[in-house]
């Protein structure tokens, strides 16, 4: 349409119908039922203009999508975040596989384990696909807080934490919104926060993100055809 | 005494505890409760609120809260609401919502209540409404499963066991019901519910 795209790229934006609601523009218009906007990638992307949804099937949200994925651009780093074992994580390490990227906090409930399950739906399809989940709450996220709780988590599962200037500078990165909440709940405070997960091709390139509630299946989807492609 | 949970559990089925029973024959329950799963509510449906697929999340870790989900049907002409739950599985027990913001952020709040609109349901899952297990007494471990006493506004207290997966089961395949509430004597379930999984069929013997 308005841009040309490979044939496994093309297939892939077909597929992250949905996914698209978190694309980059700042004029998308969302589809009612999807979520708002939440990820701008450090990568400026040209703004495209919204067009009327061709035929039934995408929305033009997926147009905007489609915009982002022809320019894949670097990942943003993840510096200066530690392992549960204390070393310095490098995100880099990691290319050669496809990467999950996400933010979230091990006290999290409902939302967190959510996107974790769907992760493990990955794992279970493509193990070789790693997984990342970067803490948004240091005060509680320790690394021997992480170190316990990585341990019932399968190896290409990774956890980060740092001091909340990393973290925040890395959820900068990726358009990574987060807030401590006081409650009244006698679990303590929790965390607000965004909580797509970001896909990392095995160049390191960021590709696109998946909003909360993607199934795993849609995930494998396109994973499949990245390894195809 | 003679039926629990677990034989129905048997049938392939994570069911949801069947505490009230009013027929004869676990055989009986079964393909009912098969058949209602798949209809809108209808004439010969006693009133009465109904849980079903209900399920809490695995929990490796004890200071970690867990989460259980289900849904609700309210099989009555009156609205009522979901107002507290507890749970010998857990110190606390707590309603909460999750939601996304208007910057797309997730945030969990505590609620006080659940709406159950007459003959409607509430949908209690991730992402949404859920039930919080807080200060669990120990993990939660998949295919265990937890007891969980519901209160509400208006409805007598019900008692569920709700299994323990890894993920969220495939909805439709575990659409057994428990019978209302008002069918069995349940109206002392809600408090105290510190004692062991053999109370709900203590509890039975003596209705």
């Amino acid at each position: 349409m308005r841009r040309h795209q490979t044939l496994a790229l093309a297939a892939l934006t077909s597929l992250a119908v949905v996914a698209a609601a978190c694309g980059d523009s700042e004029d998308s218009t969302d589809a009612p039922t999807q979520p708002p906007p939440s990820v701008e990638p450090a990568a400026t992307i040209a703004p495209v203009t919204p067009v009327p949804a061709p035929e039934a099937v995408e929305p033009s949200p997926a147009e905007e999508a489609a915009a982002g994925i022809g320019e894949p651009v670097a990942a943003p780093a993840l510096a200066d975040l530690v392992l549960p074992d204390g070393s310095g994580f490098d995100l880099a390490e990691l290319q050669g596989e496809n990467t999950l990227v996400f933010f979230g906090y091990t006290h999290c409930p409902d939302v967190c384990p959510q996107t974790i399950g769907e992760l493990y739906g990955v794992f279970e399809a493509l193990p070789q696909t790693q997984a990342v989940f970067v803490s948004v709450d240091p005060e509680r996220d320790t690394p021997e807080f992480l170190q316990e709780w990585i341990a019932y988590k399968p190896e290409n599962f990774h956890a980060v934490t740092g001091t909340p200037g990393a973290i925040r500078r890395a959820a900068d990165n990726y358009g990574v919104k987060y807030a401590r909440v006081e409650t009244t709940s006698t679990s303590g405070y929790t965390m607000s926060h965004t909580a797509d997960i970001y896909l990392i091709d095995a160049e390191g390139r960021y590709l696109l993100a998946y909003p909360f509630g993607t199934p795993a299946a849609e995930i494998v989807e396109d994973l499949e055809l990245l390894n195809a492609s | 005494m003679s039926r629990s949970s677990r034989s129905l559990l048997l049938s392939g089925a994570a069911v949801v505890a069947l505490l009230s029973l009013s027929l004869s024959a676990v055989a009986a329950q079964e393909a009912e409760a098969d058949e209602m799963a798949s209809m809108e509510p209808m004439a010969e449906m006693e009133p009465g609120l109904y849980v079903r697929d209900a399920w809490a999340r695995v929990s490796p870790m004890v200071e970690l809260a867990g989460a259980a989900y289900m849904v609700i049907h309210n099989a009555t002409d009156a609205d009522d609401a979901l107002v507290s739950a507890s749970s010998p599985a857990a110190e606390f027990v707590e309603l909460h919502l999750s939601s996304m913001d208007e910057e797309g952020m997730m945030s969990m709040n505590q609620v006080t209540e659940i709406a159950l609109p007459a003959h409607g349901d509430a949908v209690l899952k991730p992402g949404s409404y859920h039930v919080m297990l807080i200060n669990l007494v120990e993990p939660l471990i998949q295919d265990t499963e937890v007891e969980l006493t519901l209160e509400f506004m208006t409805a007598e207290p019900q008692t569920v066991s709700v299994p323990v997966l890894a993920e969220p089961p495939m909805m439709g395949d575990m659409g057994d019901m428990g019978d209302p509430g008002d069918m069995g004597d349940m109206g002392d379930m809600g408090e105290g519910m510190d004692h062991g999984m053999d109370m709900e069929e203590d509890e039975e013997d003596d209705a």
